[in-house]
């Protein structure tokens, strides 16, 4: 290749560190630790074969995936990587295609466009190719534990017998649960691993060194070949380890067909195809997913191409899914001069174009909170763990309200235009001179019933169930309607007969009461800020079922009544209908 | 009264538009822009960048064709990141005055200037290249211009002398 290329490289790997033009893939190769056992040679030599790039879409995957012998020997591995970058043939002469298709593929259509300009085209992917040298990265996996599922149903078996002796021998009872043994429903593995990513440290000084000593093409003289080769076997390249996970886990349990009650057991040709294909994909699946959290340079980024709707020109090629969140920044120079990046507002994905061939193909988002985006705000990745808190004030002018108090942990927003939740509630509430009639025997079909009206003091405790949909009313995504369903469970318990204080210790029976209640409203929400929230919802609430046990039984056997709403006195009868107005503060995370 | 709040808000809108349009026009003018090469054209084309102000995005965007064009013939641009300056192809540094009919004319909004540009894409913006100072935008968008065509028109027209009269 052209000597001026490798020569624009030098250049601006020294003066143009600065130059943020696009989302540069890394480069990635991918390597297991070598182990002694057949499942680890099997998954490593599956990690070593496989193509990842549909798993890894936003890297450029090095395939030099030859395990390795052990966790700090990397200059040899280091050489690979340059050889494959600069596509080092079988002559030894290197050149700088490779690295320059990558380019190609990774440019964006701005650059597209300036590359089709220009009288040196190769110019701008040089420039891209200079960054992408400062994002070459290795993958070590290092399996610690690969186990079939009926090794670990074995030990689990063993446990269980051994916890049974254990209480035997102390003379305790075994439980009738604990009497059976494990079911083995699943086949298939198990494995435990940890990973290394290392960043290769391509400085300009060793860029420098490279080209200056190592390399070789058409135009270096016969005589300085042997020199230039031996110095590239001794190149040494050094590489930090930039992201860590020890622990992690995968397991792949497929469900065992029955055949007369009884559970067939696999063949091992499935049993092979999980240990070699689809265990290593969940694998470097999981090791994705931390990297991407957890590495910022994986985190994709671009600008917004249009607003209104937002569109940005990314898409399959990136790797980039549906409800991914993206907060878009405006980029600010204060008076001193110093520029900032400040948070504008926040997108999800809506519609994920196919741009592998069309660069100029944008993705389409929808904003959920923040400001009036403009074309050329810049949009980041950012991790959306879909967790929701909220924090409810629940009032209703009927007598009994099973929570004024209540804390959702909701998750969300899911499906088609990011906008499902679901959340689990717990509330609580107090209540007093609540009239209730209960029959004080507790023998409500015996026709004995000895009907007794209180006006106890208690409070209740409340789980729900809710579903909600957003609809999103503006263009920003400020204002929303927030369309909810939810059931929920009150348990009320009463701690004196009345006011004064008569309570039932004495007493045989103590009536506690279950109700089961059904809310259906549609709430007007408003983004605070885009992960701050506040809610109004106003909603119809409807107490289904009731019924009542003894708070004062103390054996196991549970008995319970049925009630009916007409016969439990005139604050319950109120209460069956109701209209319920909640101001909620959500938390997004 | 209500009959008159929406067409009072289109009138409001268009005359906020019309102004930031008029100052945007009186900063090209006025030499309130800044062009940079971002790589050698390819045949008779100049490929460069040109920041603009505005209040309104928007207009920048559309701003930044006669920018360029303007910043071509007047300022030119120097050498930077590999990429070789160039002169402006007005050698005499009072031309826009001397031909301000020509000029005015020729830079009026979608004037005969825009003969000579293309936009990236659709105006897609770089990462970066919009930069909020104060309470402007400054916004950076590449493109390309057909440098030969122009100083070729500017020649017969009389504005420009040719390269072949210097010698």
């Amino acid at each position: 290749m052209k000597y001026y290329i490798f020569l624009s490289f030098l250049i601006l790997s020294w003066s143009s560190k600065s130059q943020i033009s696009t989302y540069v893939r890394p480069c990635m190769s991918i390597s297991a630790i070598e182990k002694e056992g057949n499942f680890f040679q099997a998954i490593n030599n599956s990690i070593a074969t496989f193509n990842f790039s549909n798993t890894l879409k936003r890297v450029n995957i090095i395939p030099i995936k030859k395990p390795i012998a052990s966790d700090t020997i990397f200059s040899e591995y280091g050489k690979d990587i340059t050889s494959y970058l600069f596509n080092k043939d079988s002559n030894n002469l290197f050149n700088v295609r490779k690295i320059l298709e990558f380019s190609e593929y990774a440019s964006s259509d701005v650059q597209s466009f300036i590359s089709n300009n220009s009288a040196d085209k190769d110019q701008i992917l040089t420039q891209i190719a200079t960054e992408m040298l400062g994002k070459v990265y290795i993958l070590t996996i290092d399996l610690k534990k690969v186990e079939t599922y009926k090794d670990y149903y074995d030990r689990k078996e063993a446990k269980r017998k051994a916890r049974n002796e254990r209480t035997r021998k102390l003379g305790g009872e075994v439980s009738e649960s604990n009497q059976k043994p494990i079911e083995r429903k699943l086949y298939g593995y198990l494995c435990d691993f940890g990973f290394k990513l290392r960043q290769v440290n391509w400085t300009p000084e060793m860029l420098d060194y490279f080209y200056t000593n190592c390399w070789i093409d058409e135009n270096t003289p016969e005589n300085d070949r042997a020199k230039k080769i031996d110095n590239f076997s001794k190149l040494q390249l050094s590489s930090k380890v930039v992201w860590e996970e020890l622990q992690l886990g995968v397991s792949d349990g497929r469900s065992k067909s029955k055949r007369n009650g009884r559970f067939i057991e696999p063949t091992q040709e499935q049993m092979n195809k999980i240990l070699t294909s689809s265990l290593p994909l969940g694998i470097i699946n999981q090791t994705n997913k931390s990297i991407v959290e957890n590495v910022p340079e994986f985190k994709i980024f671009n600008v917004l191409s249009s607003t209104y709707p937002c569109k940005s020109k990314i898409g399959t090629k990136e790797g980039i899914r549906n409800n991914d969140r993206y907060f878009a920044y405006e980029k600010i120079q204060k008076r001193d001069g110093e520029t900032l990046l400040r948070r504008k507002g926040v997108l999800y994905v809506n519609s994920v174009v196919n741009n592998e061939k069309d660069n100029s193909l944008a993705s389409n988002f929808l904003q959920r909170g923040g400001r009036s985006l403009y074309n050329g705000m810049m949009i980041y990745e950012e991790l959306d763990k879909k967790i929701n808190f909220d924090f409810n004030y629940n009032y209703s002018t009927a007598p009994l309200n099973l929570s004024s108090y209540s804390l959702s942990l909701g998750f969300g927003p899911f499906g088609k235009r990011s906008a499902s939740y679901i959340g689990l509630s717990l509330g609580a509430s107090t209540f007093q001179d609540l009239t209730y009639v209960y029959d004080s025997t507790g023998n409500y079909g015996g026709g004995t019933a000895s009907y007794d009206t209180i006006t106890p003091n208690g409070y209740s405790l409340s789980v729900g169930l809710e579903f909600a949909r957003a609809i999103y009313l503006t263009k920003r995504g400020n204002i929303f309607l927030y369309p909810n369903f939810s059931v929920n469970a009150g348990f009320l318990s009463f701690s004196n007969k009345d006011g004064e204080d008569q309570d039932f210790e004495d007493q045989e029976y103590k009536p506690s009461l279950t109700i089961f209640d059904a809310r259906f409203g549609v709430g007007l929400g408003f983004h605070i800020v885009p992960s701050v929230s506040i809610f109004y919802k106003p909603s119809i609430g409807f107490n289904m079922y009731a019924f009542e046990s003894n708070a004062n039984d103390d054996d196991d056997d549970d008995e319970s009544e049925s009630r009916n709403w007409n016969d439990m006195g005139e604050d319950l009868k109120k209460s069956r209908f109701n209209f319920i107005n909640t101001i909620s503060l959500r938390i997004h995370i | 009264m209500k009959h008159f709040i929406l067409p009072l808000c289109l009138i409001f809108t268009f005359l906020s538009f019309s102004q930031a349009r008029k100052k945007a026009n009186k900063d090209t003018k006025n030499w309130r822009y800044e062009i940079e090469g971002v790589g050698q054209g390819s045949m008779g084309t100049y490929l460069v960048k040109s920041w603009q102000y505005s209040k309104k995005p928007r207009i920048a965007l559309e701003q930044s064709k006669k920018n360029a064009v303007h910043g071509i013939i007047f300022k030119g641009y120097p050498s930077s990141k590999g990429v070789i300056g160039q002169p402006p192809l007005a050698r005499n540094p009072i031309l826009d005055e001397q031909q301000k009919v020509f000029f005015d004319n020729f830079f009026a909004n979608n004037g005969q200037y825009m003969k000579y540009v293309n936009l990236t894409a659709d105006g897609t913006i770089l990462p970066g290249d919009r930069i909020k100072i104060g309470r402007e935008y400054k916004i950076g968008v590449v493109v390309s211009v057909r440098v030969a065509a122009l100083r070729k028109d500017l020649e017969q027209a009389g504005i420009i002398k040719g390269l072949s009269n210097g010698f």
